[in-house]
């Protein structure tokens, strides 16, 4: 069956909370640290990640270049090699079919085994590099899943495989086909397919329509949502693309210098982010129904991961500055539908302090500031 | 100067502002005289298809499009749709196979030598990776200063030096001095893009030719270089033809939008009546896939129309009628076997090549 149906988008925001609520927890993240080991000194490109992914929640994960997103995600499925390694933090799973909870993190390559692609898959930007270019997709597709269920006969395999190609709209006779004769989007689809091929309980997605026409990347999206609404599993998102991510997403987090800065529902974040990196990071985004203003880019540049300001990472392009915020980090805490880092609104800051700090953010207003403040090189 | 008559273009006068843009685009009227000027231009490729015989690609297939002085025209539409090739068309990368380029109203002949140096002194192109497009062994003092001095090699060093300066700073790199010194490797994308920007500038150019000059850049680096070139309309007196495939971007900066689709122009007019009033179904269905944050999980809007059918173009074949007829969920038999109708709204300058303007009323058939 070709999954063609459009997501309808009619659950409102009380209703998509209420599900998460309700779902039990598939991935428990605590105080997970990623670091590059350079010549320089550790990078440390994810600092402190704490996240809770519920079964069949799509959290989409959103910042700019080297903010940490990809560092994350490729974390979370334990597929990053050297010079990155895991240094800190947990990655609690608990599978769907209700055995025993499990470390990720702590698991040797061996353990880890039978959890890759049955439980876990993962979906990157360039299918072309994921697929293999001589050999047939059909046996590509029939080698994933005998190799998970070995009592599988090559026609069930095969049939299994038609099965997969079909629901992403692919038809099944291309399964003789090799990768290069099937076009980029139809690559990426296949790509799509086979990672469902075992029937996982996570699907971790890097900027999987990047590479794809915007026409293209809705259908595999729409085949995406289709699928995960049949099927149930859950999906970590990374992309660049807000706007795209405020379509699609249950939750979403907001990544700045290696740290998740905010965490809320795509409405919240639409309609009240309470960062003001969120803020200025949908305000980079131009509507397209919405009436048309002069928008701007964010001043200044991404930090150095190398040399992090003592406060807050977003702090030197942060319209609203306040004097702590250079000094102090600011810590992930709870908020309304979500988390915020951010002194002005996550509560770590009592009234009388806040009053105390507010004055300082009088002067060093954006506009006084030169096009481009950060200077670092 | 004797300018030829100009020729009465109401395909493209710029429409008024609709909504509180803070840019706001001169009217030119009937007479304008569009500073470059594609017509009925077809740029044919020899290829092969999948069982490797060889074919024609039509990479444009009859395209007309005028950039007037103060305007930012927008390009948008798939891959392959023959986007680029029309800004390397106007770049003279590639000659027309067919049809004629025209530069103030005169053909454009030009085959090297001084003629081409004098049309790159008039129109200048922008390109989309500004990490390969400027030397990382040469600082961004000479970078700039040589193109001035090529081109104006009687300015003499002093005035060189100041104009590389001034240059800087009307692509908003603020101070100049802080930059002149850097090598393209210690800037952001964005620096990069706005140094790339500025070289163009350095000619005092006519048009500017930006091909998706900010898809390589983050998103919160994107805004300042649209915004940047925003500003040169207004300045400058620049036209601009922005490449984009990010539909809400050419909405956010263009003047005018023209949507392509297998090497043709199909649907062509003033941003805000492309965006909120489509009539061709390529434009619909472009519009209706594209992110757009108003139609958030939660908002209860509903989203777009299944979409069936994203095969790429074929522009191998050649057709009368209609490359988008195989996708179309409207398409009738006419649409494939009679040659393809143009539509001239007269409400405004909205123009489409599609049969589904036959039953609008205010549209009138011009072909």
């Amino acid at each position: 069956m070709t999954l063609t149906t459009v997501p309808k988008n009619l659950e409102t925001e009380s209703e998509i909370i209420e599900r998460l609520e309700n779902s039990s927890t598939l991935l428990d993240v605590r105080g997970l640290c990623v670091d590059y080991v350079t010549e320089a000194g550790n990078i440390r490109a994810c600092d402190d990640i704490n996240l809770t992914l519920k079964r069949g929640e799509i959290l989409g994960v959103a910042g700019e270049s080297a903010s940490g997103k990809s560092t994350l995600l490729n974390a979370l499925g334990r597929l990053q090699r050297m010079p990155a390694a895991t240094s800190a933090g947990e990655i609690r799973f608990h599978p769907t079919d209700g055995t025993e909870s499990l470390d990720l993190a702590a698991l040797t390559e061996d353990e880890l085994r039978p959890y890759r692609w049955t439980k876990i898959s993962v979906v990157m930007q360039s299918a072309m590099a994921s697929l293999n270019p001589v050999i047939r997709l059909g046996e590509q597709f029939t080698d994933v899943i005998r190799t998970h269920d070995p009592r599988l006969t090559q026609e069930q395999a095969r049939d299994q495989a038609a099965d997969l190609l079909t629901m992403v709209g692919i038809s099944a006779d291309r399964l003789t086909a090799f990768p290069f004769q099937l076009s980029g989007g139809m690559q990426q689809r296949a790509l799509i397919a086979l990672s469902l091929a075992c029937d996982p309980d996570l699907v971790l997605m890097d900027e999987p329509t990047t590479a794809v026409d915007v026409v293209m990347q809705r259908q595999i999206l729409d085949q995406v949502l289709a699928a995960q609404e049949r099927l149930g599993f859950a999906v970590v998102f990374v992309t660049h693309d807000l706007s795209l991510l405020l379509e699609i997403s249950d939750r979403i987090a907001i990544m700045y210098g290696g740290k998740i800065v905010e965490i809320g529902t795509a409405a919240r974040l639409h309609d009240s982010a309470k960062h003001p990196y969120t803020r200025a990071l949908r305000r980079a985004f131009p509507p397209l129904s919405e009436p048309v203003r002069r928008l701007s880019g964010i001043s200044g540049s991404p930090p150095d991961l190398l040399d992090l300001p003592p406060g807050c990472a977003f702090a030197p392009r942060c319209e609203s500055a306040m004097a702590i915020c250079h000094q102090r980090v600011p810590e992930l805490r709870d908020v309304p539908d979500g988390r915020s880092a951010c002194f002005l609104s996550n509560g770590e800051l009592s009234e009388s302090e806040l009053t105390q700090q507010l004055p300082a953010t009088s002067n060093p207003g954006p506009s006084s500031r030169p096009a481009e403040g950060g200077d670092h090189q | 100067m004797t300018r030829p008559e100009p020729r009465v273009s109401a395909g493209t006068v710029p429409a008024q502002d609709a909504d509180g843009r803070l840019a706001l685009a001169p009217d030119h009227g009937e007479d304008a005289v569009p500073v470059l000027e594609a017509r009925d231009v077809h740029v044919h490729f020899s290829g092969t298809d999948s069982a490797g015989r060889p074919v024609t690609i039509r990479a444009l297939d009859g395209v007309d499009l005028k950039l007037f002085p103060g305007q930012i025209s927008a390009l948008v539409g798939e891959s392959g749709s023959g986007k680029t090739t029309i800004a390397r068309l106007f770049a003279l990368i590639h000659k027309p196979t067919h049809g004629e380029i025209m530069h103030d109203g005169k053909p454009i002949r030009v085959r090297g030598g001084r003629a081409e140096r004098a049309y790159y002194r008039k129109v200048q192109l922008i390109y989309q990776d500004p990490f390969a497009s400027l030397n990382g062994l040469k600082k961004v003092r000479t970078i700039v200063s040589r193109v001035v001095k090529i081109h104006f090699p009687r300015l003499g060093r002093v005035k060189n030096r100041e104009r590389t300066a001034e240059l800087l700073e009307k692509a908003n790199m603020t101070p100049s001095a802080r930059y002149l010194d850097r090598y393209p490797t210690d800037l952001s994308g964005g620096q990069r893009q706005r140094i790339a920007i500025a070289r163009a500038l350095a000619v005092d150019p006519d048009v500017l030719l930006a091909d998706e000059p900010t898809s390589m850049l983050d998103a919160s680096i994107r805004l300042d270089v649209l915004n940047l070139l925003g500003d040169l309309r207004e300045s400058e007196n620049i036209a601009v033809l922005y490449i984009t495939h990010d539909i809400a971007s050419a909405r956010y900066l263009s003047d005018q939008i023209h949507v392509m689709y297998g090497g043709k122009i199909i649907e062509s007019g003033p941003t805000e009546s492309i965006i909120s009033a489509p009539l061709h179904p390529y434009t619909k269905l472009l519009l209706g896939a594209a992110p757009d944050p108003a139609r958030f999980k939660g908002s209860g809007t509903p989203t777009h129309e299944p979409i069936t059918d994203s095969r790429p173009v074929d522009n191998s074949s050649d057709i009368p009628g209609c490359r988008f007829a195989d996708r179309c969920p409207v398409a009738m038999p006419k649409c494939t076997s009679e040659a393809l109708p143009l539509f001239r709204s007269t409400q405004d300058a909205h123009t489409v090549q599609c049969w589904q303007a036959e039953n609008a009323a205010e549209y009138e058939r011009q072909s």
